[in-house]
């Protein structure tokens, strides 16, 4: 009876737990468009994937005024702050990061520490950044998702990259202090879904069967 | 038989690990005796405050302290450093309590070898900025890109 349950359960999570079909729909999408030039155009125009930082006060002028509505941070949200830590090192220079933390945890109080992507900046003056270019507008490396030059980025400054390969650590009320920088749009956010969750969950569908496997042949042997 | 190759794999930590170059040195800038003699300069008082410059508000209820972001961000990455510090200090102040209550060899060692912690490490491990994207022989890229340049992209203003 309880085997039964659990194997509906895992039946109906199956196409969705490790699904990689968004990540996939970003990159047909990215595809489709002419080339490098026009695929710039457009995720760089003005709110397309980054917007300025989302305000409570304007979300609360929306109606969204309740208890759980009222935020300082949101996921995905690009900020800079010297207080972050990767591999036990603080990082200094005026480092970017996006938020990884649900927006939910973001609340003062809330959660003692949050995580954080690292966020590259591709400068004109590097090799390959043509190469660079060409890879990120597609989004071809599920490690990396492009983002658009800021405002504030030095002039040599091409576009920036989040980095999912290592994620950082900061204390909650650090994260507080940080200068944010842009928010993510709707899309914006939903492709930093799809590239989070990616990058947590992959799994290689030999994985699954290999689970499969041990499981029948524990339940073979218990029996 | 051939010899066998002993492969190093590279360290987990940065190589360029290095102790801040920053020291706290702000300095006083403008001075502001009411918040109407602030709001009367306009953007250009708030330019005058430089890099590493700390301007004062002095209104009625309090004085303010005002600062680039980039000074402050600065300021709360050193103060989360300093809590770290606390931390060892705390187990050394804990030896040592531990020793003068019980003074026999097991204590001692332990009082000697939580100075040695911080000992070793004087200073707290610092990374200058993320380093460089790098793509690899295996990422399959075209290269239609190269003419860009920084001044041609589009930026999206965020207003």
């Amino acid at each position: 009876m309880r085997d039964n349950v659990l194997k509906r359960l895992e039946d109906t999570l199956r196409s969705l737990s490790h699904s990689e079909e968004a990540l996939k729909k970003i990159r047909e999408f990215s595809g489709d468009l002419r080339d490098t030039k026009e695929r710039m155009a457009l995720f760089n125009a003005d709110g397309a994937i980054v917007r300025s930082p989302i305000q409570t006060e304007q979300t609360r002028e929306l109606g969204f005024d309740g208890e759980d509505d009222h935020f300082v941070l949101l996921q995905g949200d690009v900020v800079s702050t010297e207080s972050g830590y990767f591999l036990g090192e603080r990082i200094t220079g005026n480092p970017k990061y996006v938020v990884l933390n649900s927006s939910c945890d973001l609340v003062p109080n809330r959660r003692k520490c949050a995580s954080l992507a690292r966020v590259k900046e591709v400068r004109e003056s590097e090799e390959k950044t043509g190469a660079k270019l060409d890879l990120l507008l597609r989004f071809k490396r599920s490690d990396s998702m492009y983002l658009p030059v800021l405002p504030n980025d030095r002039p040599e400054v091409l576009c920036n990259v989040i980095d999912f390969d290592g994620i950082c650590q900061i204390q909650s009320g650090h994260l507080m202090l940080a200068n944010r920088i842009a928010s993510l749009s709707l899309v914006g956010w939903r492709m930093f879904a799809s590239f989070s969750r990616f990058v947590l969950t992959r799994a290689n569908p030999r994985e699954a069967e290999m689970r499969q496997a041990i499981e029948q042949h524990s339940g073979a042997g218990s029996s | 038989m051939s010899p066998t190759i002993v492969r190093q794999s590279p360290p987990q930590w940065s190589l360029k690990s290095s102790t801040t170059k920053w020291n706290i040195e702000l300095t006083p800038g403008p001075y502001w005796t009411s918040f109407e003699q602030f709001r009367r300069g306009g953007q250009s008082v708030l330019d005058e405050i430089h890099p590493g410059c700390v301007g004062t508000l002095r209104s009625k209820t309090a004085t303010f302290r005002i600062l680039r972001d980039e000074d402050f961000q600065r300021l709360v990455g050193l103060a989360s450093d300093v809590n770290r510090l606390k931390h060892g200090f705390t187990l050394v102040l804990q030896a040592v309590k531990v020793a003068h209550k019980h003074p026999e060899e097991d204590t001692f060692k332990l009082l000697f070898d939580s100075v040695s912690l911080l000992g070793d490490s004087p200073v707290l491990p610092e990374r200058d900025g993320h380093g460089e994207f790098e793509i690899d022989e295996g990422d399959n890229s075209e290269t239609d890109a190269d003419s860009i340049k920084a001044s041609e992209v589009p930026r999206p203003s965020l207003k």
